[in-house]
């Protein structure tokens, strides 16, 4: 088949009346919840689960992805009107959308973000369509000493790309593929760690850590700081014409946004927030007047949103062609793929075309009814800001308990949240970022079956990630991704990236 | 000589990292090793283990040698914790015994306690909308097989 017969089976999927209720329910649901303040992409996603398990793999993937870009897409509606951001990847926006608003330009902060946002959903999910196959075509040469190494690769290279300690990173990577291992060995049968539950042995659900790590962890962390007064703009907030200034200033950013955020989406570590932070440095770094960033520069919303959006589009890549999620939010969809009993990598592309195409076209029609429902729902979504925490959190605890209840319908599953939840906790006071650690579950059995098969291949000699061609190159890259940090350059460039606005 | 704790994140993050690693380390000692060409169970966590000490010590080191990489760590505060997992565990508990309408009640009262300004009234509002959303989604949309009631009610 070739390119042309794969969008016209990804459109006649994605078209279809029921996937394409679901795509709007999922897009409406991820940015009703995606406004939220402090509720980013990973708690919304396993909070809303549950929803998509009665339906088929097809338009439960379609519903999944809807809810993210929603709640992506969420969050900058939030940054911008209230000084907060509504998730990580929005965390620029605040600067000088905030800024714009206070200036009384919400409405045209408002309509890049979406307008940005819509053009690179565009452009990468053509990105998506166009590179995907050919990935997908090497991972197939692919032994299981190539996927061990690759495995390394992506999890080393997300630690290089996410801010924070390297080390610590590393810790946390395997700490997450020790857990991961908890349960039965499918090698030789033998129950791990599992402590004498029974329920342990079919190991520990990634929602089950995902809701502790992040979604409890985040509520503990809010109710111990005391809100702080802040100013929330729901006056007649409507989406506004930009001025021609304001257009003028814009269209490249956006355009700069969209090619830089497509490239760090497929680099594993990379994603939504790496792109928002990376682009809005770049705009200060082109700007005529960068003293105007921070006191509400369009530019400075217009990059990064786009950048944003591109990116958890391409992100998508090497979760669908290698099987290989790269970061939190991709971990928790490659989870909701063995959900529904498909095991995310190459052989999707092939085994299930419809599921693998229709996903595609569905993010391109997603991003479609984004752009119309923001337009005549801005009101409601700023209704939603006005919600006070203190009835927020128990709404946020009580689907929580109930979605990881519903998962197989066991009380061990939400009981084990808790010690999920204290190590949260922990782990934020401690500085130790927890999507490594997720990153890290997800992948353990993976990296432990390949190592296996590849020692048995070579019969115990280490030597068969370094001679066999692909696996070396591979291993070239993870150790270069590592000398490059100790570079100080690298060292200082990569904080100031983080620290910029 | 003294050793003061200079960086106490890192020094406190390595502790963690040691005691998780010495655990599964420990742990993987009680499955079958087998030989690098043939991994047994304990093989994997056995190894990954030991990393994750070595990583946790280097950490720790770092926290000890470093002076002001990371700071001291923020107070922990037993309450919101308190405030958030008790009611979970409480909902779990009771869920199948006492049926959701309680359960539900526990767990939304229980943890609006932990905000900065609880106000009872509208808790029990809040309580009596989130029932209906939860009854509404879970019992009549999807199906779930839940009781309502404790068992001796309406039957």
């Amino acid at each position: 088949m070739d390119f042309l017969q794969h969008l016209e089976l990804g459109f006649v999927t994605a078209l279809s009346l029921r996937n394409v209720l679901y795509c709007f329910l999922g897009c409406f649901l991820g940015t009703a919840i995606g406004v939220l303040p402090g509720l980013g992409p990973v708690p919304t996603i396993a909070m809303l689960l549950p929803l998509t398990y009665a339906l088929s793999p097809v338009t439960a993937l379609i519903m999944l992805a809807g809810i993210f870009y929603g709640a992506q897409y969420g969050g900058s509606t939030t940054s911008i009107l209230v000084n907060l951001p509504g998730e990580s990847s929005s965390v620029v926006t605040c600067i000088d959308g905030y800024q714009m608003a206070r200036r009384g330009r919400a409405g045209a902060a408002l309509t890049i973000a979406a307008v940005g946002s819509f053009f690179a959903g565009t452009f990468s999910t053509a990105i998506v369509a166009g590179f995907a196959p050919t990935l997908a075509e090497v991972a197939f040469k692919f032994g299981p000493a190539e996927y061990f190494s690759l495995m390394v690769v992506g999890l080393l290279g997300a630690v290089t790309l996410a801010h924070g300690s390297q080390l610590k990173a590393i810790a946390m990577i395997v700490l997450g593929v020790l857990l991961g291992l908890v349960g039965t060995d499918v090698n030789s049968g033998a129950e791990r760690f599992a402590l004498g539950v029974p329920e342990l042995g079919d190991g520990i659900n990634f929602v089950v850590v995902a809701m502790g790590l992040f979604a409890f962890g985040e509520i503990i962390h809010n109710l111990e700081t005391t809100a702080e007064a802040r100013e929330v703009f729901t006056e007649n907030v409507k989406l506004g014409l930009l001025t021609r200034q304001e257009a003028r200033e814009s269209a490249p950013a956006v355009l700069r946004g969209t090619l830089l955020g497509s490239l760090l989406g497929i680099l594993p570590g990379g994603g939504a927030v790496l792109a928002s932070f990376a682009a809005y440095a770049l705009e200060k770094r082109v700007a005529k007047h960068p003293e105007r960033f921070g006191t509400g520069a369009i530019a400075g919303v217009a990059g990064p949103e786009s950048a944003n959006n591109a990116a958890a589009q391409t992100s998508f890549i090497p979760m669908l062609c290698l099987g290989l999620p790269g970061n939190a939010t991709m971990a928790l969809m490659a989870g909701a793929m063995t959900i529904h009993s498909i095991q995310p990598g190459p052989q999707v592309m092939t085994s299930n075309p419809e599921l693998f195409w229709g996903l595609v076209c569905s993010m391109w029609v997603g991003n479609v009814m984004l752009l119309v429902l923001n337009l005549p729902l801005i009101g409601i979504w700023v209704k939603f800001l006005t919600i006070p925490y203190r009835l927020l959190f128990p709404a946020i605890l009580l689907f929580c308990a109930i979605g990881t209840y519903s998962l197989a319908n066991s009380t061990v599953d939400v009981l084990l949240t808790i010690p999920f939840g204290v190590l949260g906790y922990v782990f934020a006071k401690l500085e130790c970022e927890p999507a490594p650690l997720l990153l890290g579950f997800v992948l353990g059995p993976m990296l432990e079956e390949n190592l296996t098969r590849a020692m048995l291949l070579s019969r115990g000699r280490v030597s068969i990630f370094f001679t066999r061609p692909l696996s070396l190159g591979l291993l070239v890259i993870a150790a270069g991704l590592m000398g490059l940090m100790l570079l100080p350059v690298v060292r200082n460039k990569r904080a100031e990236v983080f620290v910029e606005g | 000589m003294r050793v003061t704790v200079k960086s106490s994140k890192d020094f406190f993050a390595g502790v963690v990292f040691v005691a998780f690693g010495a655990l599964f380390a420990l742990g993987s000692l009680s499955y079958r090793m087998g030989t690098a060409a043939r991994m047994g169970p304990g093989y994997f966590p056995l190894v990954l283990g030991c990393l994750l000490s070595a990583l946790g010590l280097a950490i720790l080191v770092r926290g000890l040698a470093f002076s002001a990489r990371s700071g001291p760590i923020e107070r922990f505060r037993l309450k919101p914790m308190l405030f958030v997992l008790v009611p979970i565990a409480a909902f779990t508990l009771l869920l199948r015994p006492a049926g959701l309408v309680l359960s539900v009640a526990v767990l939304v009262l229980g943890s609006s306690r932990g905000s900065h300004d609880f106000r009872l009234r509208e808790s029990i509002v809040n309580t009596a909308a989130l029932l209906l959303l939860t009854v509404a989604i879970f019992v009549w949309g999807l199906g779930m097989q839940i009781p309502l009631w404790p068992g001796f009610v309406g039957r």
